[in-house]
């Protein structure tokens, strides 16, 4: 029963993380149209902007979680900027380019991103500041750490203030209807230019929430990490279907499930990659349009 | 017509001349010998990943995998097998076939799922397949497979490349090659003119996947190793800029990319990893202002190359004129 | 009674709620330019998207001659015999006009990779006799001059008729040709006229045609079908369908 309790207390958590991942890098899919390969270096810079203003912090105050929450808006600040000025320089005179183009633009991005801070800040990795005080707590019979439950908590408040935001407010609505039809939208007095850079805003915000919530429950990281968070927040995503918000929670949840369970069923814990992109395949082979994804219907 | 056969056979045996010199003599520096070779090995990688990223129009990330697969193939069978330079190319060969039947399997995944969900399943692949190298003990694991002998020469890389080149455009010049350029432009419709997009679509990766599968070979006879960390993201950033840069769908292209970019890493290899920084910048750049590439998808030819040296020529001409006629005023 | 070349039977395609078409049958003869005409969106386009395999029928049979072609691929249900023109141009922009012919012959095509790759005799012979094939329809079509021009640099009276060339180069015996006529002036409507029929007739073809244009229907079929929300409104001869009470209805509204 503990062991239970534990093995669903960290999926819950870890598909928490991969489920805000994957909701950022699906909003900037749905309402800009691009897969942005530098999602996962954003979330990285992210971490480092966490890190510097924290340390500076922390040694100056003494309250834990008043840093957290300080260094994290900051994060969100700055990261959001970063995203924005992305996409006004990188993205933007590509709207028009075939998708491709925009695509190995990101890629370009991601590179510029990762080397740079590689370059600044230094390869070796770096340790987050422990700013939530973590108590063990016992639930059926398992011992689990207060900040597991308190990092599933923040990103189920996010996960629904987010929901809450695209479909009961204007912008949100606005957001939406770029997303189904720009063109339309534009006729509505809609501009795709502002809603665009809005989505990149809320992708890099996600991405900025999901890495502070990531260094709490795995503080070490370096200018690399970057890469992995690509390819969970990619798999995430398009296994729920790319652009789906509902979906991005769903393939989060399911990829942690993998990560999770397969490292207890097979001998080798290298080989959860390979399990997960089985399961990635078999699912496209099955929904080549992801598990909640629409089937497009291709006309002449 | 046979005057054309013949240049070209005369061409041929040119340039074998020069590497053998090159390859024989050390009358230029092997550093520079070493470049060149990199060239050449990456112009073939290039022609591969253009068949299908190119001329197919398929987002791919599958080309740093299939690279390892020829590359880890060709040396079991160098290490293990024949060992002697005079079966090198049956080495080669291997990692071309091992690396095309992966690439035909890969080919499947393309009929029912496209666009960015293929994008992420050819990603996957390329990061399977060096998880898979990186985890299996018989093959080094993370360390790497060596000593691979060392049979890769210029001669051996020149003739792979002619080879390589003849495929390609015998490929696009036939109705594989129309087909996939069609498939390119609009996939339902080339299905309603009777192409049969599954099986142009097999060719297509079959054959970019045995030149890739070739490049690996060749590279890891050179190094006279191999490990997993050559087949990460470096490689298949590599492999787009590389496409991306000289033009989708042209051979020389290809050649141009390959060129420009190695060049270009071997000369900033003197600031460390402020090349991806620029690398990087280059991508972007290179999509907003040559969005088609160097090249575009024409060929490069004789004739663009003289107006080109005639463009030259008038612009440094007016410069000069410019030039005397500001210090003629001045003198008056 | 002519041999019938292409039959529906009671063909249903509905897509989730939508009834695209509904119950519906009809065939065509040997050497007949059937017409299909209706109001916007009755499911005429979704009549051609059937027979040439883009879609799969939710139920019912379509049949070429003998064959069933409900689940036989795209590409093959052309390479046997049925082609078609799109209400949209679909040329391959980026290629020659020539090439856009060529693609084609896919369907007809004997040699495989191998004969590619050295060369042989089967090849070079096969290429040749593309290229003359080719050569000669455009030839038919007064098209010879753009045969090495970009397909998409044309003017768009151009564009319609390579499109038109392309269909003829899958060696059809059934060609469908939707909406040819639209964007025409009533000269070049007339000169689309004769050439439809000149085609007919040079190339042993049956032909399919979905028009908007009722001079050019009336003129050149010699059955006509009428549909409305998927469903048959009526067949029958151009004279009879002129004055069909349920066809003026559906056009022009109920008369009070």
């Amino acid at each position: 029963m503990s062991v239970f309790v534990q093995t669903l207390m960290n999926l819950l958590q870890l598909g928490s993380i991969y489920a805000l991942l994957a909701i950022g890098f699906s909003i900037v899919y749905g309402i800009a149209g691009l897969v942005n390969f530098a999602h996962g270096e954003i979330f990285m810079v992210s971490s480092y902007v966490m890190f510097f203003v924290s340390s500076v912090l922390y040694t100056a105050t003494g309250v834990d979680w008043l840093v957290y929450v300080f260094s994290l808006v900051v994060s969100i600040v700055i990261t959001s900027l970063l995203a924005f000025v992305v996409e006004k320089i990188a993205y933007k005179p590509l709207r028009k380019a075939p998708k491709v183009s925009v695509v190995v633009s990101s890629v370009g991005v991601g590179l510029v991103l990762e080397y740079l801070t590689l370059n600044f800040a230094g390869a070796e990795s770096k340790k987050m500041p422990a700013m939530v005080t973590s108590v063990p707590i016992t639930i059926g019979g398992a011992t689990i750490a207060s900040s597991t439950l308190i990092i599933i908590a923040v990103a189920l408040l996010f996960m629904i203030a987010l929901s809450l935001f695209m479909q009961k407010t204007k912008m949100g609505i606005a957001l939406r209807a770029v997303a189904q039809d720009e063109k339309a939208a534009s006729f509505m007095g809609i501009s795709p230019d502002v809603m665009i850079s809005l989505a990149f805003i809320i992708g890099a915000s996600m991405a900025a929430i999901g890495a502070s919530l990531y260094s709490v429950a795995y503080p070490i990281f370096d200018p690399y990490i970057g890469d992995n968070i690509n390819w969970w927040s990619f798999t995430a995503a398009v296994l729920g279907g790319i652009g789906i918000m509902k979906g991005a929670v769903l393939g989060g949840f399911l990829l942690a499930a993998v990560n999770i369970i397969a490292p207890m069923v097979l001998p080798v814990s290298s080989y959860r990659d390979i399990v997960a992109f089985a399961v990635l395949i078999i699912v496209l082979l099955i929904k080549p349009t992801g598990l909640l994804g629409k089937k497009v219907i291709e006309k002449v | 017509m046979k005057s054309k056969i013949l240049k070209n056979i005369l061409l041929f045996l040119a340039g074998l001349a020069v590497c053998f010199i090159c390859d024989n003599l050390g009358l230029i520096k092997s550093s520079y010998i070493l470049v060149v070779e990199y060239i050449g090995i990456y112009s073939i990688f290039v022609l591969g990943v253009n068949v299908v990223n190119g001329y197919l129009g398929i987002f791919s990330l599958a080309h740093a995998g299939i690279m390892a697969i020829g590359a880890y193939s060709s040396a079991l069978v160098s290490m293990y097998v024949f060992d002697s330079i005079f079966t090198f190319p049956i080495s080669i060969l291997v990692g071309g076939l091992m690396g095309m039947l992966a690439g035909m399997l890969l080919a499947t995944s393309s009929f029912k799922v496209s666009g960015d969900y293929l994008a992420i399943i050819t990603l996957g692949f390329s990061l399977i397949i060096k998880s898979i190298v990186q985890n299996w003990g018989f093959v080094g694991g993370s360390r790497g497979l060596r000593p691979i002998p060392k049979y890769t020469s210029l001669i051996v890389i020149f003739v792979c490349l002619i080879i390589a080149i003849i495929l390609v455009n015998k490929f696009v010049k036939s109705k594989y090659g129309r087909s996939i350029l069609a498939i390119r432009d609009n996939h339902v419709a080339s299905e309603l003119v009777s192409v049969d997009n599954k099986k142009c679509k097999t060719v297509a990766f079959g054959l970019s996947s045995f030149l890739i599968g070739i490049s690996g070979a060749l590279v890891c006879h050179l190094l006279a190793y191999t490990n997993p960390a050559s087949y990460g993201y470096t490689t298949i950033v590599d492999g787009l800029v590389m496409v991306y840069l000289g033009g989708i769908g042209s051979i020389t292209g290809s050649i141009i990319g390959a060129t420009v970019w190695e060049i270009l890493v071997q000369a900033l290899r003197g600031i460390g990893t402020w090349r991806w920084v620029i690398g990087g910048a280059i991508m972007v750049l290179v999509m907003i202002f040559l969005p088609k590439g160097i090249c575009g998808n024409r060929e490069l030819t004789w004739n663009d190359m003289k107006r080109l040296w005639a463009a030259i020529k008038e612009k440094f001409g007016s410069l000069k004129a410019a030039k005397s006629k500001a210090s003629g005023k001045e003198g008056k | 009674m002519g041999e019938k070349v292409v039959s529906f039977n009671n063909i249903c395609m509905y897509f989730g709620g939508v009834k695209a078409i509904d119950d519906l049958s009809f065939s065509v003869e040997k050497g007949q330019i059937f017409g299909i005409i209706g109001p916007n969106g009755a499911g005429k386009t979704t009549v051609f998207n059937v027979l040439s395999g883009v879609y799969i029928p939710t139920s019912g049979e379509v049949k070429y001659r003998d064959q069933v072609l409900n689940n036989v691929p795209a590409h093959k249900i052309t390479a046997n015999g049925i082609a078609r023109t799109f209400q949209n141009i679909c040329l391959f922009n980026d290629q020659t006009v020539l090439d856009n012919l060529k693609i084609a012959y896919y369907g007809h095509s004997k040699y495989n990779v191998l004969d590619v790759i050295l060369g042989t005799k089967r090849f070079r012979e096969e290429e040749a006799s593309i290229e003359k094939e080719c050569l000669d329809i455009l030839d038919y079509l007064g098209l010879k001059d753009f045969a090495a021009q970009k397909a998409g640099a044309l003017p768009y009276g151009a564009q319609r008729r390579v499109e038109l060339a392309r269909a003829i180069a899958c060696k059809p015996e059934v060609l469908l040709l939707d909406e040819p006529a639209a964007g025409m002036n009533p000269a070049e409507i007339e000169a689309l006229n004769q050439l439809i029929q000149n085609i007919r007739d040079h190339y042993g073809l049956t032909v399919l045609l979905v028009e908007h244009q009722m001079r050019l229907v009336m003129s050149i079929c010699d059955e006509i079908l009428v549909v409305n929300f998927g469903k048959k409104l009526a067949q029958g001869k151009p004279h009879e369908i002129k004055n069909n009470s349920d066809v003026l209805e559906a056009y022009l509204g109920k008369a009070n």
